[in-house]
């Protein structure tokens, strides 16, 4: 509670006093626990029958972190900033909402003659290189050393730029929530932004994510991230299946086995908002402007080195004018 | 400063200006990218890219600039306390840019509170920066003024 209390001073307070209570407080030390390997997990979809329990588990386990939004919401301005408002829509399942972290996306798929219905939980990837994490503006999403990327929602302003560079667009809006209340709510701000958080307090106290354990058919395993991608591509040779999570968007800690081909898979399943497809990523644009990065290092030395160059050519030409002279 | 510097330096911080403040989601909000010319501001990995690309050319010139000065400038020109005031403030957002850049690896955990600090410090110091500038601008204080016993 502490920790809540000082992260929001920080935004409303001065500066100086600010960081000083930021630098005593806003480490999280419960992160202590989840130190180490980079963790991630396996999900078979041929053994998911969408009995929607991990559904239920991710909700009895998370509910405490959904948004609590306050009514009326104030005014925005200008008008194209639009309200998100599911707090009266807290039972809708089959789609990822802010009070539904992970749902059962289905559908019914043709395999060698025979029709199948395929159930895939679909919830976020957790990117090895997550840039919901990594550009959002106010730091307000972090990393965990075990791969877990987390929405902070006592810092975050709700603008949505996480959800913009999210290739599956997972992380979903809940207006009258948040930080951005305290400021100034008609312009800045807009909510809280929500998503899983793959159970990381409940990873902190050694047990497993809630829609793991509760699941009947053990349709998901979690790991060291190289040993699942081995077991991943072992499952798959069993099943002449296909993998997909392993390269998407530079790599994910989501690796999902399918007997189907994603790319039929992607076709065949309901895509939209809150319903993210299986399409190829094949980059991770992080990755890409990481390459800038060496023009960052080169550039100051380049600098120095032109004005060098400069001192140089004047200490030559001033000794020859002196010699000249002479 | 000479000429063709200064205008660069000018160009470079126009960019690093529109597209740090492009790392927020408000040019969409506040029609800034409906704007001529200016869609690409609601482009964050768009923005994200060009903030680097300026910051290795202001990273260029700031390093320039100061080797110079060292070498060959320092008896003939003073740094003015506005020019203190202005160099503390980049240096800040040298580090704490870096200190992004480096976050933005694969495989870097830094601190969430570090994160954050670095995050609010870099828009705070840059708007800082900003109205400082402007106050400059008006106020014709300089970055540096000649020195009186090299004045010929």
């Amino acid at each position: 509670m502490s920790q809540t209390i000082s992260r929001r001073g920080f935004l409303k307070g001065g500066i100086a006093a600010a960081c000083t209570v930021a630098a005593s407080t806003v480490p999280v030390k419960a992160e202590a626990g989840l130190k180490g390997t980079e963790l991630a997990t396996l999900v078979d979809i041929s053994r998911c029958i969408g009995c929607e329990s991990c559904v239920d588990a991710c909700t009895d386990a998370n509910s405490s972190k959904y948004p609590n939004p306050k009514k009326p919401y104030p005014k925005m301005y200008p008008k194209r900033a639009k309200v998100a408002e599911w707090s009266d829509k807290t039972d809708v399942n089959d789609r990822l909402t802010p009070y539904n972290w992970i749902y059962i996306q289905s559908a019914e798929v043709e395999v060698n003659g025979e029709e199948l219905e395929i159930n895939v939980p679909r919830r976020c990837m957790h990117c090895s290189n997550p840039p919901c994490v990594k550009l959002c503006p106010f730091g307000a999403a972090y990393q965990f050393d075990s791969g877990i990327s987390r929405i902070d929602k006592d810092l975050c302003f709700g603008g949505a730029k996480c959800k913009g560079v999210c290739p599956w667009k997972i992380p979903q809006r809940q207006t009258g929530d948040g930080v951005y209340l305290d400021l100034i709510p008609a312009f800045a701000g807009n909510g809280i932004m929500t998503k899983c958080d793959r159970c990381y307090d409940r990873i902190a106290d050694g047990k497993k994510p809630a829609c793991i354990e509760e699941c009947p058919e053990e349709v998901q395993i979690i790991g060291p991230r190289d040993e699942i991608i081995k077991e991943a591509h072992k499952r798959a040779k069993e099943m002449k299946g296909y993998i997909y999570g392993e390269k998407e968007n530079g790599g994910t800690n989501t690796i999902y086995v399918s007997p189907v081909p994603f790319s039929k898979l992607n076709k065949a399943v309901e895509k939209g908002p809150g319903r993210p497809h299986f399409k190829p990523v094949k980059n991770s644009k992080m990755d890409e402007s990481n390459n800038i990065v060496a023009a960052l290092l080169i550039a100051p030395a380049a600098g120095a080195a032109a004005a060098f160059a400069k001192f140089y050519k004047f200490s030559k030409s001033t000794s020859s004018e002196v010699t000249s002279d002479e | 400063m000479n000429k063709a510097i200064k205008y660069l330096y000018f160009i470079t911080l126009l960019f690093l200006t529109l597209s740090g403040f492009g790392q927020m989601p408000i040019a969409k909000r506040y029609y800034i990218s409906d704007l001529p010319g200016m869609a690409w501001m609601a482009k964050f990995f768009v923005t994200h890219y060009i903030h680097y690309v300026a910051g290795a050319v202001f990273l260029c010139i700031a390093a320039y600039l100061v080797v110079d000065y060292f070498l060959s400038r320092k008896e003939e020109i003073k740094i003015t306390a506005s020019g203190y005031v202005k160099s503390f403030f980049l240096l800040i957002l040298i580090v704490s840019g870096f200190t992004l850049v480096y976050n933005n690896f694969e495989g870097t955990y830094l601190d969430s509170g570090i994160v954050f600090i670095m995050a609010i410090a870099h828009l705070l110091i840059a708007m800082l920066l900003l109205f400082f500038s402007l106050f400059t601008v008006i106020a014709k204080k300089k970055w540096a003024v000649q020195r009186k016993d090299n004045i010929k």
